[in-house]
């Protein structure tokens, strides 16, 4: 059984549901199974969905068996759902004590679009509170573990979903991705994490933490695996205006279109990316070894490039984003739902209810949110942010002008110890600086595992980042697989797991 | 006013008045959700996740909003802007549900334009920008409750210069703007339920000064009449002051309607930092082609013209002209039938005094077009049976009123009361008459053709005035001559 769950592809096993060999209830036992075993010690989950999951596999089961569902490639698939997308009727938290008790009357377009696509939820991950973190410490809860050293963290802010696809916990799952929260942790926990282009993968009922930069993505253990579950989500939503009508390919299928011809891309290095002083040696080498193998191997063009602007992309980023957050996140003030600190004061009541009930890491940004957009100071911070993302994006254009696609370390350093840059925002900032450059731009990106390096006798995973073209996820993808080929690392999950 | 340094008189102030007017869009549903924008019953029955701003939903902007924001525009001879956008006004109140209101602030929908008053007076107009409403706050005597119903309801805001300069001026403004807006379909205009709403910033200066007094809002006032009575009040009160050596304090009043006195809400204004950013939710707002189309499609001719026309063209008097132009409905109705009736007045005092009634009564609704379009056949018919003097006036408002609450056609209505059904009654009148008159028909037929007027008298009296003497006469006329 599990050799098939582990090296499967999800369309794979998907055939085999819909073929009867497998029943859908088979398939949601042996993960709920998986996830009763291994999660304790990961905590990935916020709430595992038993009763609902069993149900759904039943409803799904009677859709196959009358012939329904069959051009679906998720059908009968457990997937996990970071906490911050909204599920009906199930719990979702954000990571945060303010929505503890919040229960969603609606489903987002996601989620909507898994069910009707007979995918399953099978629970709610954790992540860093209202996805600003970078390690999933930030969670109002408890922390999430990195599968391959539990003294580490999974990445974040989407720790939970990348840590239960590396643990085979689930075989996909969705996580969001503001400034790197899901290419990040794909990174550190060694699987696949795409963030699709801004605008290609509907955000209602995704809970806004920075409206302009926020995108839902997949994480699995193969590129196959994310190019079709983004078949299934993405494309025009009427209830998000910047959603545009592009219309969705059937990404793998054209991805076989590209490997079947050998289709040679041009491939961008990011020198500043690749050379920057803060990068381990070790992360750096194992990206130039797939670099050059992208060369010889597959007889692409390699061409290093170079993104000046880059350097101002994590100041920029902790204006915008936290701007944004001040005013998306005001509504939760105890008048409504989610949790109330009573008083009889009115403003009394607001301020207790957000001081008790947001973490520091929100209030933080809260703060500085705040501040940026003040009456005098708006034009300093806030609108000469956007106007530096203007250069950055012109930046990116230009480099598309010569290549198909660029690459770069996913992360500057190995998945760091829990507690080691808890006490130090700055820092953990920093671990998304290369990741928050493509977010600015919008950008799709993916993060593919190149390689591993031991560490006090542990395997841990270097990422890959790979960023295209606008609505360019073909390419995206297609050279993430050929990466995939290359590093062998696909489908790996840590030994005392299988 | 009392006090005061000896020899000022009032009248050596003059008044600075601007008005921020909120106007409730008419669409069908709120601007950024499909919920129905009529906010009316049940507190909270008329909500969705995304009007109450519930974590994770997204606004989409109503096109139909958007196309009625522009049609103000246009009726206030604004510049539009072809590209504008929202941005979040963020402040902390219960009825705000996402503690930030989706309104525009850098660059507005439309700018600079006027409303033209009675006098010829143009008041400008600086800025009109689209935004949602907020709910409603109860406060109970131990408690507050919120009625999110109304939140997410279309609304444009229109701002003035301070042009007004007499309370008169404020309130004709306020008047005109509102009947265009309804008359245009941009707003139901509906003032109990706060479909137009109006904030008051007045200041007083001694006249011709170039120098600006202290502005003061007032706030809250719910009736245009009620307004023009705050301005009225406040104006004394400001030159008041100013007599007396006082200041002026700038503040936040109300207006008692039954004590007519302004009364202090809250002084000292708390500068309110609103963090103003553009919407990322959001799309820049563009005005293409399409909307200025869809725009101008609703901007009939204006009641003014309107009016003006009815007097020119259809020569009724001035004040059945001012009826029929008081709404759009009405007027249209007069003109489709006025083009086709030989006497227009007929028509007009038929309307007012008949069928107002009845739509009034609620017999027929002429807002209605099915039933407009019956009714007009109805006024139609009768109006031309009258004129061929083959039904009086009095059966004329009988047949009409038959036909409509009966249920019967109104050819046969105005068939029982017309004068051939009483035929008989007058042919055999006639014929008495004839009889009881040889000599006067002897003279008659021998030229004395004045007396006719006699025969017709005899006639008339003999059938109790019932029947049209324009028939009466013709057919004297024919038994006269046999």
């Amino acid at each position: 059984m599990l050799e098939i769950f582990l090296k499967k592809r999800v369309y794979e096993i998907s055939h085999l549901v819909k073929k009867k060999e497998l029943s859908v209830k088979e398939v949601v036992e042996f993960f709920l199974d998986r996830i009763k075993k291994i999660d304790s010690k990961l905590n990935a989950f916020l709430y595992v969905c038993e009763k609902e999951a069993i149900l759904q596999a039943e409803e799904i089961q009677k859709k196959i068996n009358s012939g329904e569902l069959q051009n679906s490639k998720i059908a009968g698939i457990p997937i996990a759902i970071k906490d911050n997308i909204a599920t009906y009727k199930i719990r979702t938290t954000c990571g945060s004590k303010i929505l503890e008790n919040w229960i969603p009357p609606y489903d987002a377009t996601v989620i909507k679009r898994i069910k009707e696509a007979g995918g399953i939820i099978i629970g709610k991950t954790n992540l860093d509170e209202f996805a600003m973190g970078s390690s999933t410490e930030n969670s109002a809860f408890f922390p999430t573990k990195n599968p391959w050293d539990l003294d580490r963290v999974p990445g974040g802010s989407s720790g939970g979903s990348a840590s239960a696809v590396a643990s085979l916990m689930v075989r996909l799952s969705l996580g969001s991705d503001t400034g790197g929260s899901i290419r990040q942790p794909a990174g550190f926990c060694g699987i696949v994490g795409l963030c699709p282009t801004y605008g290609r993968v509907s955000r209602f009922g995704l809970v806004a933490f920075a409206s302009s930069l926020d995108r839902i993505g997949p994480f699995a253990l193969y590129v196959d695996d994310v190019a079709d579950i983004l078949y299934h989500i993405a494309g025009y939503d009427e209830l998000d205006s910047t959603c545009p009508d592009v219309p969705v390919p059937d990404y793998s299928k054209e991805i076989s279109v590209l490997e079947e011809k050998n289709h040679k891309v041009k491939v961008g290095v990011i020198k500043d990316f690749v050379e920057a002083e803060g990068v381990d040696k070790r992360v750096k080498d194992v990206i130039v070894s797939v670099a050059n193998r992208l060369g010889r191997e597959f007889g692409f063009e390699l061409e290093y490039v170079s993104l000046p602007t880059s350097k101002y992309a994590v100041p920029i980023y902790y204006i915008i984003a936290p701007a944004e957050a001040s005013s998306n996140l005001a509504r939760y003030d105890g008048v409504k739902y989610g949790v109330r600190e009573d008083s009889q004061e009115l403003s009394e009541m607001y301020v207790r209810t957000r001081t008790n009930r947001f973490g520091d890491e929100v209030k933080r940004r809260i703060f500085i949110g705040t501040f940026v957009l003040s009456s005098g100071y708006y034009d300093a911070y806030y609108l000469k942010a956007q106007k530096a993302i203007t250069l950055l994006r012109r930046d990116f254009d230009e480099i598309f002008r010569k290549v198909d696609v660029v690459i770069c370390p996913t992360s500057p350093e190995l998945p760091f110890k829990l507690g080691e840059k808890s006490q130090d925002p700055l820092k953990m900032y920093l671990s998304d600086v290369f990741t928050i450059p493509s977010s600015l731009a919008g950008l799709p990106a993916i993060s593919v595992p190149a390689g591993f390096v031991e560490e006090n006798g542990k395997p841990l995973p270097v990422g890959l980042q790979i960023i295209g073209k606008q609505f360019d996820e073909v390419s995206v993808l297609y050279v993430a697989k050929c990466v995939e080929k290359i590093s062998g690392c696909a489908g790996k999950i840590p030994q005392d797991l299988i | 006013m009392t006090g005061g340094s000896v020899g000022v008189q009032d009248s050596d102030y003059e008044l600075v008045c601007g008005l921020e007017i909120h106007i409730q869009l008419k669409t069908k549903t709120k601007l950024f959700c499909s919920c129905p924008r009529d906010s009316g019953g049940i507190p909270n029955s008329n909500i969705c996740p995304i009007c109450v701003g519930l974590p994770g939903v997204l606004p989409v902007l109503n096109k139909n909003a958007l196309v009625l924001a522009v049609r103000a525009s246009l009726l206030l001879n604004m510049q539009i802007n072809k590209k504008s956008y929202f941005e979040r006004k963020n402040y902390f109140y219960p009825d705000l549900p996402k503690n930030y209101q989706i309104s525009q602030y850098r660059i507005p929908l439309a700018q600079n334009g006027y409303l033209e008053i009675n006098s010829g007076k143009k008041i400008r107009i600086q800025r009109l920008h689209i935004e949602e409403d907020a709910g409603k706050m109860i406060h109970l005597e131990n408690m507050s409750l919120v009625d999110f119903s109304r939140s997410g309801v279309p609304l444009v805001e229109i701002v003035t210069y301070p042009d007004i300069s007499s309370p008169e001026e404020a309130y004709e403004f306020l008047t005109k703007l509102h009947k265009i807006m309804v008359w245009c379909d941009v707003s139901e205009g509906n003032m109990e339920e706060g479909h137009l709403r109006c904030d008051v910033n007045v200041s007083v200066k001694p006249k011709n000064s170039p120098t600006l007094g202290t502005k003061v809002e007032i706030k809250n006032v719910n009736s245009f009449r009620f307004i023009r009575e705050a301005i009225e009040y406040e104006m004394k009160r400001q030159i008041g002051i100013i007599k007396d050596g006082g200041k002026i304090v700038q503040e936040t009043r109300g207006y008692d309607p039954i004590a007519k006195k302004t009364f202090q809400m809250r002084t000292k204004e708390y500068a309110h930092d609103y963090r103003y950013f553009p919407e990322p939710d959001l799309l820049p707002i563009v005005v293409d082609d399409e909307i200025i189309e869809a725009a101008r499609k609703g901007i009939y001719e204006l009641p003014e013209e309107k009016k003006k026309k009815m007097i020119e063209k259809y020569k009724i008097s001035e004040y059945s002209a001012d009826v029929l132009s008081s709404e759009r409905w009405l007027a249209e109705f007069f003109e489709e039938l006025a083009d086709k009736v030989e006497n227009p007045n007929l028509l007009a005092s038929f309307i007012l005094e008949e069928v107002m009634r009845c739509h009034n009564e609620g017999l027929i609704n002429i807002k209605n077009s099915e039933d407009r379009e019956k009714v007009k056949k109805y006024v139609y018919e009768v109006i031309k049976a009258q004129e061929k003097g083959v039904i009086t006036r009095n059966s004329a408002k009988e047949a009409f009123r038959e036909a409509i609450s009966q249920n019967i056609d109104i050819a046969e209505s105005i068939g029982k009361r017309k004068v051939e059904s009483e035929e008989d009654k007058i042919i055999k009148a006639i014929e008495d008459v004839i009889r009881e008159n040889p000599k006067e028909v002897e003279r008659f037929k021998k030229g004395e053709k004045k007396l006719l007027g006699f025969f017709i008298g005899e006639v008339m009296k003999k059938i109790d005035k019932k029947g049209a003497p324009k028939v009466v006469k013709e057919m004297l006329e024919k038994k006269l001559q046999e």
